[in-house]
């Protein structure tokens, strides 16, 4: 018999608990007689006595949980490895033997009820309207700036994804990162479009009074390069030649700034003394790359592109070539917004990680950029965008490439993007000198559960873990040691 | 005005003993009423608070009780590393995370939304911190895991859950003890109202049935009496009666013949008028007759005035024509005065001539005689008209005296034939009369028949008149006897 498996919840189909894939091989394998699903249960029971596990308690439990129990050599077995012989006093408890068996039938009920309604979805969208009552507010202004990251926030306007959630969103258009910076602090608006770095930045307080803002989930992953003037494509093979360059980057704090100090300093370039850095607008960049007044950009998307299509620069790397699935953009509001719109905050964020999985679908890639191409929105030429979303693009080189993830959309908090990116806040001398926790920090800022609970009852399987190892061009960052990885960085480039 | 009794006795029998039910119906749904809003009602909301109340006391046990899954999932997977465990650790933490979701909208007290925030806090750090470890585990950094685990920071973070735990319940407890006494002192309230209405019911049930039977009672003699005294009444009546009809039996024999000669005297009456109508017409014959003699006497009357009238007409005519033979004559006088005038001067001429006029002379003298005597013929003449004019205004005096005289006979016979036509209006006058009065001598004697028989009808009716009311009498005396029951009744 197929185990269900257990970290699935809501099956996309019918809400039941289980995974939406599983639906069918469930439900081809359960006896034909509902009736022998709940026989079961018909028997009175009293969880949980103390010092004697009851047999009867792992019948109580739903099927795919009596399958775990199974495997794992019976109920017994389970409750002392996981707490010990006699272990278990502290923390058994004796409830009303009433509640408990009513709740697991419920449970049992939401199951047959689930598996014989498959496919009916007016169940989902009456629970959905339910769920508007609780909304503390419906209508909302979200800050974006007109980059291709922004994607996932932007066509939950046009695609209905907010109004699905019951809300009406204003979407305001920010000039540049510094203004969507003061607006956090002020509190100007609701939520905000921001790069990854910049909740972090403004939690710690770095270059202002510290302002809680949260990561609630991250829009785009990769999605952005280094783009060098045409005028040096002959003398430009690595890293090491950009010394000496005026490179134009969106913000201070932004994965741009950090994944092109990463690369410099991969060359041995040190980015504050060997280069000069200077902060654009992104829509800005391009124009300044033209001029002459830069020599190369790190720039958002899709303004990469159109410096290869107007020829006026090259694609020297992707940012996904220094580090492939870095995370870029997110979605952000500020704590004390959260605490006084819980409900609210939660159907936006599900509104946008909805968006953001539904343009993480290749298939949908371009529906994405005819949404949000148009004037009113990103008022780029769609042939770029395209160019990005679907990866098949020209490098300014005259080669073709394909890189289907060029850009990438994943709503998943990844708790060891915030160490990295703590590490080289440290590197770089952002965070003063001292002992700093990045585990603590990230706890703070990034809402890695609640993404996680959200994108599942979208149906979604999201990541049980919070950390996983993250692989650069030059090194591998490991996540439960982020000082060690910080001093063998500058044990072995002296910066 | 509405006193019981009065009203009872308004009303009938059956509507006061439906009048008396009505008070009790009103008043045991008036109870009903009361006891569900005042009573049921509120022990309903209470025990539904009660309900409420348990309910978010088990709400956050559950939720205490997941994170205490989760924990030892977490456990089981960093003891173990089964990968099955890791699954129910997502189980318990999802369960973990509705449940929070769910308490989260039913709380709203803040206090206990501020405790309950900390226990969602509580579990949301411990899912980060394990998730941590089990990161690490799974990153082949099982000691790192260890040490944090010896390093106790887990335990920190749980320390004080069973702590909030305890807050929230007590907190809980104390507003459900409140709830508990509110609804038993609702139940004691229920409980007395239900008794003290059922006594003040019974107590209205009483007075408003001894009111009703005492008025029903009452009424009763008083109609009993009434009736007993209108029966005796009836009796005297009815003997009053009897012997009335014997009266009136010989007064209607009587009566008949009485009418009988009457009616003899009618036909007698009625012979004597048809006959004096016929002699009323032969006079109406006769008078019309002399009506018609005037009226020819007053024709002649008019062809006698015209007839005068002309006669003075013509005598007027023939006084004009002798006042023109008058002057005539009196012409002719004075011509032969003139003429014999002439005859002299004539003679004295001839006398004058001589011999020559002797012939003349002679003529002269003729002349002269002539017209002496044509004077002497006027002056006759003149004697002539002057009778003639006598004659004639003897002539119109005598006719203006005929003419007065006929005047005076046409007046008269006018008069004679008003008079007759005045006579004859009296005599049909007369005639019509006697003609109703013949009419009605015969209703009369048609009247009387018909009320002789009546009164034979009225004699056969008093007679019956008098066997009924012995009849009555007997009646009577029954219903004596039913009232001397129905007092011992009453």
């Amino acid at each position: 018999m197929t185990t269900l498996s257990p970290a699935a919840q809501f099956c996309r189909e019918c809400g039941a608990t289980h995974f939406t894939r599983d639906h069918a091989q469930l439900w081809a394998e359960l006896s034909p007689r509902p009736a022998d699903w709940v026989a079961h249960h018909l028997s009175p029971i009293s969880p949980f006595t103390k010092g004697q596990p009851s047999p009867e308690i792992s019948l109580s439990l739903p099927p795919d949980l009596q399958n775990l129990i199974q495997q794992m050599g019976g109920l017994e077995a389970v409750l002392t490895a996981t707490f010990g012989t006699g272990g278990g006093g502290d923390s058994t408890r004796r409830d009303r033997p009433n509640r408990r068996k009513f709740l697991q039938r419920m449970l049992v009920g939401a199951l047959l009820m689930g598996t014989a309604n498959c496919g009916r979805r007016e169940d989902a969208e009456l629970e959905t309207s339910a769920k508007f009552e609780h909304l503390e507010k419906t209508h909302l202004k979200i800050a974006y700036l007109p980059i291709a990251c922004a994607t996932p926030i932007i066509m939950a306007e046009p695609l209905g994804f907010y109004q699905k959630y019951g809300l009406t969103v204003e979407l305001v258009k920010m000039k540049g990162w510094p203004q969507v910076w003061d607006a956090a602090i002020a509190g100007e608006l609701d939520a905000y479009h921001m790069l990854c770095p910049m909740p972090l930045a403004l939690s710690l307080g770095l270059q202002s009074t510290a302002t809680p803002i949260k990561l609630a989930s991250i829009e785009n992953i990769n999605g952005s390069a280094i783009t060098i003037a045409l005028r040096h494509r002959d003398r430009l093979q690595q890293a090491a030649d950009l010394r000496g360059f005026r490179i134009g980057i969106p913000h201070p704090y932004s994965m741009h700034n950090l994944l092109l100090r990463y690369h410099l300093a991969s060359g041995g370039i040190h980015p504050d003394r060997d280069a000069e850095l200077m902060v654009l607008p992104p829509s800005e960049m391009l124009s300044n790359l033209q001029a002459g007044k830069i020599d190369a950009m790190v720039a958002p998307e899709p303004f990469n592109q159109m410096a290869v299509e107007q020829g006026v620069g090259f694609i020297h790397r992707l940012t996904r070539q220094i580090w492939p699935g870095h995370p870029c953009c997110a979605f952000a509001a500020s704590q004390a917004w959260i605490h006084e719109h819980p409900n609210t905050f939660r159907a936006v964020n599900q509104a946008i990680i909805d968006s953001t999985n539904y343009a993480s679908q290749s298939r949908n890639r371009r529906a994405a950029a005819q949404a949000v191409a148009s004037a009113n929105y990103l008022n780029v030429p769609l042939g770029a965008l395209e160019s990005v979303f679907t990866g098949e693009f020209d490098d300014g080189l005259g080669h073709r490439q394909t890189i289907p993830d060029r850009i990438d959309f994943d709503p998943y908090p990844w708790k060891s993007f915030s160490y990295w990116i703590t590490t080289q806040f440290q590197r770089w001398g952002f965070l003063p000198p001292g002992n700093w926790q990045h585990e603590a920090i990230a706890d703070d800022v990034f809402m890695t559960g609640l993404a996680r609970q959200l994108s599942k009852e979208l149906g979604q399987n999201p990541p049980s873990l919070i950390l996983r190892y993250e692989d650069l061009a030059d090194d591998r960052f490991d996540p439960s040691e982020p000082e060690q990885y910080l001093q063998t960085q500058i044990d072995r480039l002296k910066f | 005005m509405y006193h019981p009794e009065a009203l009872l006795k308004r009303l009938k029998l059956r509507n006061s003993i439906l009048l008396g039910y009505f008070i009790l119906i009103i008043f045991s749904g008036l109870t009903a009423c009361i006891v569900y809003f005042q009573g049921v009602r509120q022990v309903e909301r209470q025990s539904q608070q009660v309900d409420l109340l348990n309910t978010h006391i088990n709400e956050v046990k559950n939720l205490a009780f997941s994170i205490a899954a989760m924990e030892k999932a977490a456990r089981g997977y960093l003891i173990g590393q089964k990968m099955d465990e890791l699954a129910t650790y997502e189980i318990w933490d999802s369960q973990f995370y509705q449940q929070s979701e769910t308490i989260r909208a039913l709380i709203e007290d803040p206090q206990q939304r501020a405790t309950l925030n900390e226990i969602i806090d509580v579990g949301d750090r411990v899912n980060e911190l394990y998730r941590r470890l089990i990161s690490y585990v799974q990153l082949d950094r099982a000691g790192k895991s260890a040490m944090i685990w010896q390093e106790g920071e887990v335990q920190s973070i749980t320390d004080n859950l069973s702590d909030l735990v305890a807050t929230f319940e007590a907190y809980e407890q104390a507003q459900l003890e409140q709830e508990k006494t509110e609804q038993a002192a609702a139940l004691q309230l229920l409980t007395l109202l239900v008794f003290g209405i059922a006594i003040f019911s019974g107590a209205i049930a009483l007075i408003t049935g001894s009111v009703i039977a005492h008025g029903i009672s009452h009424h009763l003699t008083q109609e009993t009496r009434a009736i007993a005294q209108s029966s005796a009444e009836i009796t005297t009546t009815s003997e009053a009666q009897e012997r009335n009809s014997t009266q009136q039996a010989a007064a209607v024999s009587e009566a008949t013949i009485t009418l009988d000669e009457l009616n003899a005297s009618f036909r007698h009456a009625e012979a004597q008028a048809a006959h004096s109508a016929k002699d009323a017409s032969q006079a109406l014959e006769l008078s019309q007759q002399g009506a018609a003699a005037v009226q020819r006497t007053l024709d002649r009357m008019a062809l006698l005035q015209a007839t005068v009238t002309a006669i003075q007409s013509q005598s007027e005519r023939l006084r004009s024509k002798s006042v023109e033979i008058a002057s005539i004559t009196q012409v002719v006088g004075e011509l032969a005065a003139q003429t014999n005038l002439l005859a002299l001067n004539a003679a004295v001429e001839a006398v004058h001539a001589g011999e020559q006029g002797k012939g003349f002379a002679i003529v002269a003298r003729e002349i002269r005689r002539l017209a002496d005597q044509s004077q002497a013929s006027a002056l006759q003449i003149n004697q002539l008209i002057g009778e003639i004019r006598q004659a004639i205004a003897a002539t119109a005096q005598a006719s203006t005296v005929g003419t007065e005289t006929v005047n005076e006979g046409v007046a008269i016979s006018q008069e004679m034939a008003q008079a007759f036509g005045g006579v004859a209006t009296a005599v049909q006058n007369v005639v019509t009369n006697n003609q109703q009065l013949s009419l009605n001598a015969k209703q009369q004697v048609t009247a009387m028949g018909q009320m002789v028989t009546a009164m034979n009808d009225i004699n056969q009716a008093a007679q019956s008149n008098a066997a009924g009311v012995s009849q009555v009498r007997g009646g009577v005396e029954q219903l004596n006897t039913a009232l001397e029951n129905l007092t011992a009744l009453v």
